[in-house]
């Protein structure tokens, strides 16, 4: 099967997007609550989806890689999921805190 | 050019009612005015005098941003809005040779044939007792004796004040100080005068005091100025009984000689509104006269309650709980101060009746004390420092002792990234506890202590403005109450934001995140400095957070 190294990375953008996109969600479901005890929940929801975020970007590259037979490809695409993961947690870091510093006064201030 | 507007209060009931105006300024009901008001009384050391010139002096100190400029100034559309600046003046009774009538009568000053003819005088119009009872504690319901002492230590005053002697003391200054402010301002100064015509300081000196400051500048002035009654603009309110207190017993008649009777108030009203209502001298000093009463039926009791068996006659222990009556005679100041029906050269008589609800009881809306017009802006403004009240004391806990709401308020906002408050003073900030806890309520050792508005809610037999929970006098509702579910009517009350939870927390989300969006950022007119801006912010956040605006019927 010749599939390319570059899914990997697809797949880890596309995760990234979409579990900081739920994190928001999570983030603005959360009611403001008196002497901010939703700021630390708002935070830990964070931190939980980036771990989410990490092992499906990672679990769904390894189920791809599986379906992989022929072995210097297998080899090559489970060193793409790696790398990918680490663009993954990178992404979601980098535009949580982007997005979390350019509307600091909304609910989705609460994560840095 | 805005009128001046000036305040006197005078006895316990009247310095009651300056309690309720003080809370309808912090609510903000008077944008943008300067009030200057004149605590008088007899009884120096008097516990409703105290109580609220240390509600005044609070409000300054919240108002204060430094030093050098202390109590602020006026603002608009937001809470604590108008400056008041407080003069202080008390006739003094408290030296052996002014103690009594029989002792100020034989004073040394006179000659002997003053003396005599003072003596013969006195006992023409007053009996023993009322010659020997002591005057600093009031004039206990003796009216005929009050009007005169009060006009006389009005002028005492002014006279040595004149002379700069040095037996000059503070409140003779201060009071020739209000009166020079009055005379400057005359050609547009309205004076409402808080008091009842019931009892005794306030009773005596409603008739006399515009008379008495009258002259009390011509002395001031050595008789070359004179203050116009006819520009100089005079209000005041006819408050009749409405509260009592056990009779005296003949243990505690023989001790003080005289002893105000509530049993005789109704008769000393009424005795009262015949003068009223016939006295030239008061019909042509007097632009508005406002009729307030209480059905006898519903009269509270101010011995309930009381350590003792003794009537309180005066004193630092006079400190009787606050009445819905004195709010109404606060929004006859209100009345007063925003109408444009002056032109009458003699007093006009007012009165407004109130709507009964369900099984007769009281209907009290924000018309029934301001009318139709403005009923809704009262409303508004009262609710808007009662959610002020229970988002500090309830939601951030400052009603308990130990714990500041506001600094918790300010820490909490600042962890939302709200960072222009950071500069504000725990000291400052405590300083907002403080008065709402008087305006609202307070806990201590798990015990409710009602403030202002809990006690006016506990009067009315009926129904107020605002819900049951939001005035109960229960800790344990209290402890959860919902600042954005005052009132009873739910169209005014906050909006909701999110879709799952309680509505109180959906509720308090949306008034975090109105407080946090550009659209409450406080403005100029709210004032300058960094606590105004702080109040201003607060006001404008729990205003926008209403689901509908309260607007002016008119």
């Amino acid at each position: 099967m010749g599939t390319s190294v570059s899914i990997a990375y697809v797949w880890a953008i596309i995760i990234s997007v979409c579990i900081l996109l739920l994190a928001a969600v999570v983030a603005f479901m959360i009611p403001n609550k008196p002497r901010s005890k939703d700021i630390s929940q708002r935070r830990t929801w964070y931190w939980i989806l980036f771990v989410v975020c990490i092992a499906l970007a990672f679990g769904i590259n390894m189920v791809i890689a599986n379906g992989i037979t022929i072995p210097s490809k297998h080899s090559a695409y489970v060193t793409a999921s790696a790398i990918a993961t680490g663009v993954a947690a990178v992404i979601y870091i980098v535009v949580g805190l982007c997005l979390s510093k350019g509307m600091k006064r909304t609910k989705l201030g609460s994560w840095f | 050019m805005d009128d001046k507007l000036f305040i006197i209060a005078i006895g316990g009931t009247g310095m009651r009612c300056l309690e309720a105006f003080v809370h309808l300024c912090a609510a903000g009901m008077f944008d943008n005015k300067t009030i200057d008001i004149l605590t008088l009384d007899t009884d120096q050391s008097n516990g409703n005098k105290a109580r609220v010139e240390g509600l005044i002096d609070l409000y300054n100190r919240i108002k204060t941003s430094d030093n050098s400029h202390e109590g602020g100034d006026s603002s608009a559309n937001t809470f604590f809005s108008a400056k008041l600046n407080l003069f202080r003046f008390y006739t003094e009774y408290s030296e052996a040779e002014r103690k009594t009538l029989k002792n100020l009568i034989n004073t040394r000053t006179n000659t002997p044939e003053n003396r005599e003819d003072n003596r013969d005088l006195t006992d023409l119009f007053f009996d023993n007792n009322v010659q020997e009872f002591p005057l600093d504690h009031g004039y206990r319901a003796q009216t005929h004796l009050g009007s005169m002492l009060m006009y006389h230590g009005i002028l005492e005053a002014a006279i040595k004040a004149k002379k700069g002697s040095k037996d000059v003391k503070d409140n003779d200054k201060e009071l020739q100080e209000f009166i020079q402010l009055l005379y400057h301002n005359s050609a547009n100064a309205r004076v409402f005068v808080f008091g009842s015509v019931f009892g005794g300081t306030g009773a005596s000196s409603i008739p006399v005091i515009p008379i008495a400051l009258r002259d009390a500048l011509k002395v001031l002035m050595e008789g070359k100025k004179e203050l116009n009654l006819n520009k100089v603009m005079f209000g005041s309110t006819l408050l009749t009984d409405y509260f009592k207190f056990d009779l005296p017993d003949d243990q505690q008649r023989k001790k003080d000689r005289v002893i105000a009777d509530a049993s005789n108030f109704a008769l000393n009203s009424q005795a009262a509104l015949n003068f009223y209502n016939s006295d030239i001298t008061v019909k042509q000093s007097y632009k508005r006269l406002y009729h307030i009463g209480w059905p006898a039926s519903l009269k509270i009791d101010y011995s309930q309650g009381q350590a003792g068996n003794d009537v309180i006659t005066g004193g630092k222990e006079q400190q009787n709980p606050c009445h819905v009556v004195e709010l109404m005679c606060a929004a006859a100041a209100y009345d007063f101060f925003t109408t444009d029906d002056m032109k009458q050269p003699e007093a006009k008589y007012l009165y407004r009746s109130v709507e009964e609800g369900e099984g007769n009881k009281l209907r009290l809306t924000g018309a029934s004390f301001v009318g139709e017009k403005d009923g809704l802006i009262l409303e508004q403004k009262l609710g808007t420092m009662l959610s002020l009240a229970h988002l500090i004391l309830s939601r951030y806990n400052g009603a308990q002792e130990g714990t500041d709401g506001t600094i918790e308020f300010l820490e909490d906002i600042k962890k939302r990234n709200v960072e222009n408050y950071a500069d504000i003073k725990d000291e400052q900030a405590r300083q907002l506890d403080e008065y709402l806890k008087i305006y609202a309520y307070s806990i201590k050792n798990g015990q409710l202590a009602p403030g202002w508005l809990h006690q006016v809610k506990n009067t009315i037999d009926g129904s107020f403005i605002f819900s049951d929970e939001a005035l109960s006098l229960e800790t344990s509702i209290l402890n959860k109450v919902d600042p954005g579910a005052i009132y009873k009517d739910e169209k005014y009350n906050w909006q909701e934001a999110g879709l799952f939870g309680k509505k109180a927390d959906k509720r308090f989300d949306k008034f975090i995140e109105v407080f946090k969006s550009d659209d409450s950022n406080p403005t100029l007119d709210q004032g300058n400095s960094l606590k105004e801006k702080f109040l201003g912010h607060l006001y404008k956040a729990i205003t926008k957070t209403q689901k509908t605006p309260h607007t002016n019927r008119g």
